[in-house]
């Protein structure tokens, strides 16, 4: 059974100059034990689509969904309350500036303690001994006392195994992760990422890795799926992706990697910026920028479809590359 | 020193006016600068001149008043409508001196404060904080009694007591800009302490010491008006607002109009001034902003 | 070709007061770094924060005056004491990793770009509309822009105006501070493919400051890695990224992540995070991480050495490299990607 499914999600903002489409029709579905990656520039909705399934946006955004899907449960039609219950308990989020997600006034101990308190209750001594394991269980070493530390006493990494303790205190089935490890030196995030799938596997959780990084994606996701200004473009298993790259934009976006770039001095470069508000284009979004682009991309906007051929892969491009090489690889 | 641009004002004013509170007190405060500029043409009297024949006379719609005192006139016989328009020019004199001079001075030992810490910062901040540990008007009082009661000192001695204010604004928001990379890249091309101080840091912490400013414009009228309540601001017969209570204050239970009107002028002008204020900072501060 | 920069045991020190009454630390944020750079060429700084790298470009840029040490800029010692001249201060420029930050809002870009010549030069108004006009140019943006503020451009554009600004004294050295790890990944690929350009153009020397592997190896002549305020490992691109011998170097490469997906590379697992600056461990300051480590490190500071053209800052080295243990682990980042 899908942990998440998620069908035709839009969000809009108010602004100024009218309503932004911050995110247009977002398909997703997440199974336990799997790991979703969300790929994309800023800008490409990839926070706000998850902040709108965790209920967590503000009260003017203007959101819809056909169908919303936590756990097997209507989350759509469910009461706020009931709503709010299952944030933290079968799904929980974690941020990518650790230092500024946890509170400053109050020990990392309260904050787990607190989790705990709301979803699972027990004695104080039970949740100690519960608090006290999970800490342990991200790596924290000397649990005890770091239980009763602050978190400007921690480092950048330390902070996010407290972050991840925290998630973790309710044994959620779906983990959030919004750029985890973006705010951390490298060495540090292939701990954190290492952690991040070590629970994953032991505890069968679904998790949604949220990046900018390619080079994350490659090492963790299983499904990858592209967005581009609030569209998603394209969803495949990351080893096709990474292969053979449907959209335009995605095998753009690989062949501007430096690690992956043909020799020379020059990169291969996508011209132009993505587009804001006031000039989104009639056609397809990625249009103005794409090598490819022919008359109907200009005109028509491609609609998502699945692709046959391949298990779960989607795709939003009128002509798409590397159809034919397809059948080679498997 | 140019500040803003015009781009930068056409925003802050797009913004200013979603403020209905702002607009009205905007539009007051128009009509406050009317009487202040064309005193002497819309004034129906000289402010000081005496009819002994119309004394306490009240205001025009009850029966006892009658034309051309449409507000009445005071003990001695004065057309308090016309002291009232006079009166709007000295509120605006001692609002935009003691403002002006407040922030002059207080931008200045707050730039210097936080772009020097050390020693002149802790010189200055100390003195800051001698000047705020006193009740603000009990400490305006004592220097006008030092330098002697009159308006001018009154504003010397309002302009110091709100002096901590402006250098504390200051310091603080230099702190944290003088960090800031594009800080530290004027001074990789060489630019000088004083170009750095005036031209770089300083116009980015100009917005909230605007508010302040307007803020502290109705705060100046009304410690100026104490004052005069109290004897030791403008001396009579000057048409001070706050003078002008003073003098009428016998009379608070016998002729009600000669206490409500200036006492009712202050209150507007505070308030719009107020209001201009709020609308200001809401408008210049990007996080108030709808992006 | 001609050497433009040199640093000699570079060293800065900062007092840490610890509280009112305790006597106050000193921390080496800088501990003897020494490198030379040849026109045209990049030096890459690579290390994670707090390993010295911000402290080394201020120290560069003559910002700030380092503890000690020498700095050469094209074959001048420079008088680290005395505020530098307009004439030196013009040889050697800085861009920032945030274009967010690093540009005045207040400013027109006009502005901001005259500011270094109105500094310095004596070029007359019309002359420094001229250079804004026709440096906006090379770095790829319209010059009609000129008086626009720069919350109107783009992540991007903005880093353009940073390196237009750094460029307008003629500099011989520009220092940039990781400048396209704030960038969306679509337009990390101009901006990089601008300096190159702008490189052999000008015949421009970098250092460049990063920790992003993969742009370093694609740009980078020669790499120093730092580690704790001091270079643990140097050596020309090649040398290092082939064989990487320190194992700090080590763990760092095989712990980015590649965008390859297949062959897993082995990982070294460094345990824990660099030390506190406070309290500095006894010999290695990686010794506590190092999975190498005997009692020999807790012992002796390592310093540079050469070993197989490299100079490398390990005791150990030796014995490390002639074991079998995963020093292959940046070969996957080097040969990467065949285009299809």
């Amino acid at each position: 059974m899908s942990l998440l499914t998620v069908r035709n999600l839009s969000v809009a903002f108010p602004t100024q100059n009218g309503w932004f489409q911050a995110v247009e029709g977002i398909y997703l579905e997440v199974k336990a034990g799997e790991v979703v990656a969300i790929v994309g520039e800023s800008g490409s909705g990839k926070s706000v689509a998850m902040l709108a399934v965790m209920n967590l946006l503000p009260p003017t955004a203007r959101i819809s969904c056909d169908e919303l899907k936590l756990d097997g449960q209507d989350v759509l039609t469910m009461p706020p309350k009931q709503r709010r219950q299952l944030n933290g308990g079968t799904v929980a989020m974690i941020f990518q500036e650790p230092m500024s997600s946890l509170n400053p006034c109050f020990t990392i101990g309260y904050q787990i303690d607190e989790t705990l308190r709301i979803h699972l209750g027990g004695s104080k001594k039970e949740r100690i001994e519960r608090s006290l394991h999970l800490l342990d269980l991200v790596g924290i070493p000397d649990p005890k006392r770091r239980y009763q530390a602050y978190p400007h006493q921690m480092s950048g990494g330390m902070s996010q195994r407290a972050m991840i303790a925290m998630a973790l205190a309710a044994n959620p089935k779906l983990l959030i992760a919004d750029e985890p490890t973006t705010a951390l030196d490298v060495t540090v995030q292939a701990q954190i990422l290492e952690l991040l799938l070590k629970l994953q596997q032991t505890q069968g959780m679904g998790l949604i890795l949220i990046t900018h990084d390619m080079g994350v994606v490659a090492e963790t996701a299983q499904q990858v799926v592209v967005q581009y200004a609030g569209q998603q473009v394209e969803k495949q298993q990351v080893a096709g992706l990474f292969k053979t790259p449907h959209h335009p934009y995605t095998a753009a976006l690989l062949d501007a990697l430096p690690e992956r770039a043909p020799a020379g001095d020059f990169l291969p470069t996508i011209p132009g910026i993505v587009p804001g508000q006031k000039d989104r284009p009639i056609g397809c979004l990625f249009s103005p920028r794409c090598q490819h682009a022919q008359a109907l991309c200009h005109e028509q906007q491609p609609l998502l479809q699945a692709l046959p051929s391949r298990q779960a892969a989607w795709l939003r491009c009128h002509y798409p590359l590397n159809l034919t090489t397809e059948a080679v690889d498997g | 020193m140019k500040l803003f641009a015009d781009e930068a004002w056409r925003t802050t004013w797009l913004y200013f006016k979603e403020s209905k509170g702002g607009l009205w007190g905007l539009s007051f405060l128009g009509i406050v600068l009317f009487c202040v500029v064309f005193a002497d043409l819309i004034a129906p009297f000289d402010p000081s001149l005496q009819n002994r024949s119309a004394l306490l006379l009240p205001p025009i719609w009850t029966e006892a008043g009658h034309w051309p005192y449409i507000l009445g006139t005071d003990a001695v016989g004065r057309d308090l409508l016309s002291r009232l328009i006079y009166g709007a020019r000295y509120s605006m004199f001692i609002g935009f001196v003691v403002v002006s001079l407040a922030v002059i001075i207080g931008t200045l030992l707050g730039l210097l404060a936080g772009y020097y810490s050390g020693w002149l910062d802790t010189l200055i901040m100390r003195l800051m904080d001698v000047i705020l540990a006193f009740p603000s008007l009990l400490l305006a009082l004592g220097l006008v009694a030092v330098l002697g009661p009159g308006l001018l000192n009154a504003m010397y001695a309002i302009a110091l007591v709100m002096l901590p204010h402006f250098v504390r604004l200051t310091r603080a928001n230099v702190l944290s800009e003088k960090n800031r990379d594009y800080v530290i890249a004027s001074r990789i091309v060489g630019a000088s302490n004083r170009r750095l101080m005036f031209n770089t840091i300083l116009p980015n912490c100009m917005a909230p010491l605007i508010v302040q400013a307007t803020l502290s414009f109705s705060n100046a009228i009304l410690d100026a008006a104490a004052l005069g309540f109290l004897g030791m601001g403008a001396q009579p017969p000057l048409p001070e607002w706050g003078a002008m209570l003073a003098e009428a204050r016998e009379f608070i239970s016998r002729a009600w109009w000669v206490v409500t009107f200036p006492g009712l002028a202050i209150l507007l002008t505070v308030l719009s001034i107020n209001l201009v204020g709020d609308a200001l900072r809401d408008a210049l501060d990007p996080r108030m902003r709808r992006s | 070709m001609a050497e433009v920069l040199r640093a000699v045991n570079l060293q800065q020190v900062y007092a840490a007061r610890q509280g009112l009454f305790q006597k106050s630390l000193s921390v080496h944020a800088l501990n003897g770094v020494s490198f030379s750079l040849n026109a045209g060429e990049t030096l890459a700084v690579v290390g994670e924060s707090g390993c010295g790298k911000s402290t080394l470009a201020r120290a560069l840029t003559l910002i700030e005056t380092p503890s000690a040490g020498e700095l050469w800029l094209a074959g001048e010692l420079v008088d680290t004491q005395k505020k530098p001249e307009a004439a030196l201060r013009q040889r050697i420029q800085m861009v920032f990793q945030n274009p967010y930050g690093s540009l005045n809002p207040r400013k027109t870009i006009q502005q901001m770009l005259e500011e270094p010549l109105l500094l310095n030069t004596q070029l007359s108004r019309e002359q420094r509309r001229q250079a804004v006009s026709t440096m906006m140019e090379r770095v790829g943006l319209r010059p009609e822009f000129a008086e626009r503020y720069p919350h109107m451009f783009s992540g991007g554009q903005r880093q353009r105006i940073a390196i237009a600004r750094a460029l307008m004294l003629k500099p011989q050295v520009v220092v940039l501070d990781e400048p396209v790890s704030a960038l969306d990944l679509s337009v990390r690929a101009q901006i990089l493919n601008l300096l190159t350009e702008l490189q052999q153009d000008l015949g421009l020397a970098y250092v460049f400051i990063s920790h992003d592997l993969s742009v370093v190896q694609r740009i980078a002549d020669a790499v120093m890695v730092m580690y704790f305020g001091r270079a643990v490992e140097y050596a020309d691109a090649k040398t290092i990224f082939s064989h990487p011998q320190h194992p700090y170097t080590q763990a760092l490469f095989s712990a980015t992540p590649v965008a390859e997906v297949g062959e897993k590379r082995e990982r070294i697992h460094l345990q824990g995070e660099p030390p506190s600056p406070l309290h500095p461990p006894p010999g290695c300051p990686f010794g506590p991480r190092c999975a190498y480590v005997q009692a020999i490190c807790r012992q002796q500071l390592p310093h540079l050495r050469t070993l197989n053209q490299a100079w490398v800052a390990c005791v150990r080295a030796e014995a490390i490299n002639a074991s079998s243990l995963p020093n292959t682990s940046a070969k996957s980042l080097l040969h990467s990607h065949a285009p299809p």
